[in-house]
């Protein structure tokens, strides 16, 4: 694999829009996600760099490398959304944005859940490519989504599509 | 709630896209690699490289026998190992057959070994065609060197994000390899026809050559502006930001689909060139058509104080580009040598 920085543009242009995605929705910011996705591409010139592309593939690493980098900026400063309070009724109704709500719920999640909802759910990966990038086993996985997606289903209670009614 | 309700919900959650500055960001941080081409963002190779022609230039009949020169350096346990260059004509060719034979140069090692590649760019015939070599150490100042000629996909690699124009072959006769001694020439030919020989002169040396940058400041060059760390504004916005953009007595800004805007101490004459702004400390400002260009530079980018600088808006330099490369579509900023003050 050529480390050099045309080959770091040509990953960049194949892998970033996923990787940035991945990280904003980690991190519930478009700043830190953009300091994180161009921190993973800066790494791979780095002498030790860990990648070995006998041993997995580019976009396994670099989906690996970014939840690294994310865990570690949570570790130095609790993200945003968690450091706020829980946001009032008002505020929802001014916020008023389903998506907003949604992304407010995802990041409410411990890190863990969180990153393996986002790579399920919307990067549409596989259970296994998922347990290779966190380094978990398979099992954990699996209830790691299911605790995900049993404590979203709580918290957007209030939200889900309510069935007409004929009166 | 059930799993479709739920799936629906997170739908709602979509990502916004990548910034434009993220793929900036990237550009600006990536390292600029050890080489030299003429007319590409560069370091300090093409300041020597300027200096040598300068001298020429000032000449009453400019004609050349030296195309470019280019300084490298390997540290080792051993000590520093530098490489010098020197890409030579004979006979001694005019202004603008000496502009027409453009290329480049790379330089780079690893442990024990330097190695690196070159190639040229006939613009005259539209031909190019390069050279890749590797220096092994096999005993106290004895080197063997490995010559291969440059595959085409490695050339473009070189030549990014310029577009290759033209027909590609291989230097004439190549030694497979030979042992080469510190402080010894040896010679590389590239062309060779109708009694007019390119070729590049080598010479390891444990010492910095005199004229290289580790001996001579490049911002003490009278003619020569050094861009270290710039960002460029364009109508008081930042646009662009790059760690380095090299040195020269030419140095330039592309936008996209505008062009190139050169900017001289000197045009040496080039009626294209005319003053635009000046330059004082860290800062150049100049103004092309309705537009204003600010660069901000880390370091101090010429000698003197504050001097006028000469602008030339040379919008044919966007059909060079090669569209499909990232920078194609971005400002960036560059350098040339001398001989881009006698192109047409």
């Amino acid at each position: 694999m050529e480390r050099n920085s045309a080959a770091i543009l040509r990953y960049f242009n194949e892998h970033h829009e996923p990787l940035f995605r991945f990280a904003w929705r980690l991190t519930g910011s478009v700043a830190d996600a953009e300091d994180i996705v161009q921190e993973c591409f800066l790494a791979l010139l780095r002498p030790g760099c860990a990648f070995d592309p006998n041993r997995t593939s580019l976009r396994t690493y670099l989906f690996g490398a970014v939840h690294n980098q994310a865990l570690k900026r949570f570790h130095r400063s609790e993200t945003a959304a968690r450091a706020q309070d829980p946001p009032t009724p008002e505020r929802e109704c001014y916020v008023a944005e389903m998506r907003q709500i949604v992304l407010r719920a995802i990041l409410q999640l411990p890190e863990g859940q969180r990153e393996t909802l986002v790579l399920a759910h919307y990067e549409q990966m596989q259970l296994a490519e998922i347990a290779e990038i966190l380094q978990i086993e398979l099992g954990a996985v699996k209830s790691r989504l299911q605790r995900a997606r049993a404590s979203l289903k709580e918290m957007l209670a209030a939200y889900a599509p309510k069935p007409e009614r004929n009166s | 709630m059930n799993d479709a309700e739920l799936d629906e919900l997170l739908d709602a959650c979509t990502a916004p896209g990548p910034p434009p500055s993220l793929r900036r960001g990237l550009v600006a941080a990536l390292p600029v690699e050890r080489r030299k081409v003429f007319g590409i963002p560069l370091r300090w190779a093409l300041v020597v490289a300027g200096a040598t022609l300068c001298a020429a230039v000032g000449a009453a009949t400019f004609q050349t026998s030296v195309l470019g020169q280019f300084y490298g350096r390997s540290s080792g346990d051993g000590g520093d190992l530098y490489i010098n260059v020197t890409r030579r004509i004979d006979p001694p060719v005019g202004p603008l057959k000496a502009w027409s034979l453009g290329g480049g140069y790379s330089i780079g090692g690893s442990g024990a070994a330097l190695s690196g590649g070159a190639y040229l760019r006939d613009r005259s015939v539209g031909s190019y065609c390069g050279y890749e070599y590797t220096l092994e150490g096999v005993a106290t100042g004895q080197f063997r060197a490995s010559l291969s000629a440059m595959p085409l996909s490695r050339l473009k690699e070189r030549t990014a994000p310029f577009r290759l124009q033209g027909q590609f072959g291989a230097p004439p006769g190549l030694p497979a390899s030979q042992t080469v001694q510190v402080g010894e020439p040896f010679e590389v030919t590239l062309s060779e026809r109708g009694g007019e020989r390119i070729y590049d002169r080598i010479v390891l040396s444990w010492t910095a050559p005199p004229d290289s940058p580790w001996i001579r400041s490049a911002s003490a060059q009278n003619g020569s502006m050094r861009l270290a760390g710039p960002q460029l504004y364009i109508d008081g916005q930042l646009t662009a930001s790059q760690r380095d953009a090299g040195s020269g007595p030419v140095i330039w800004v592309h936008l996209p689909g505008q062009g190139r805007f050169l900017v001289a101490l000197d045009p040496q004459g080039n009626p294209r060139f005319t003053k635009g702004g000046h330059v004082s400390g860290n800062v150049i400002e100049f103004q092309s058509g309705n537009t204003q260009f600010k660069i901000a530079c880390t370091e101090q980018i010429a000698a003197g104080g504050d001097r006028p600088v000469f602008v030339y808006h040379q919008q044919s330099f966007e059909d060079a580009l090669d569209p499909s490369h990232p920078l194609a579509g971005q400002a960036f900023l560059g350098n040339a040598g001398p001989a881009s003050l006698h192109q047409e």
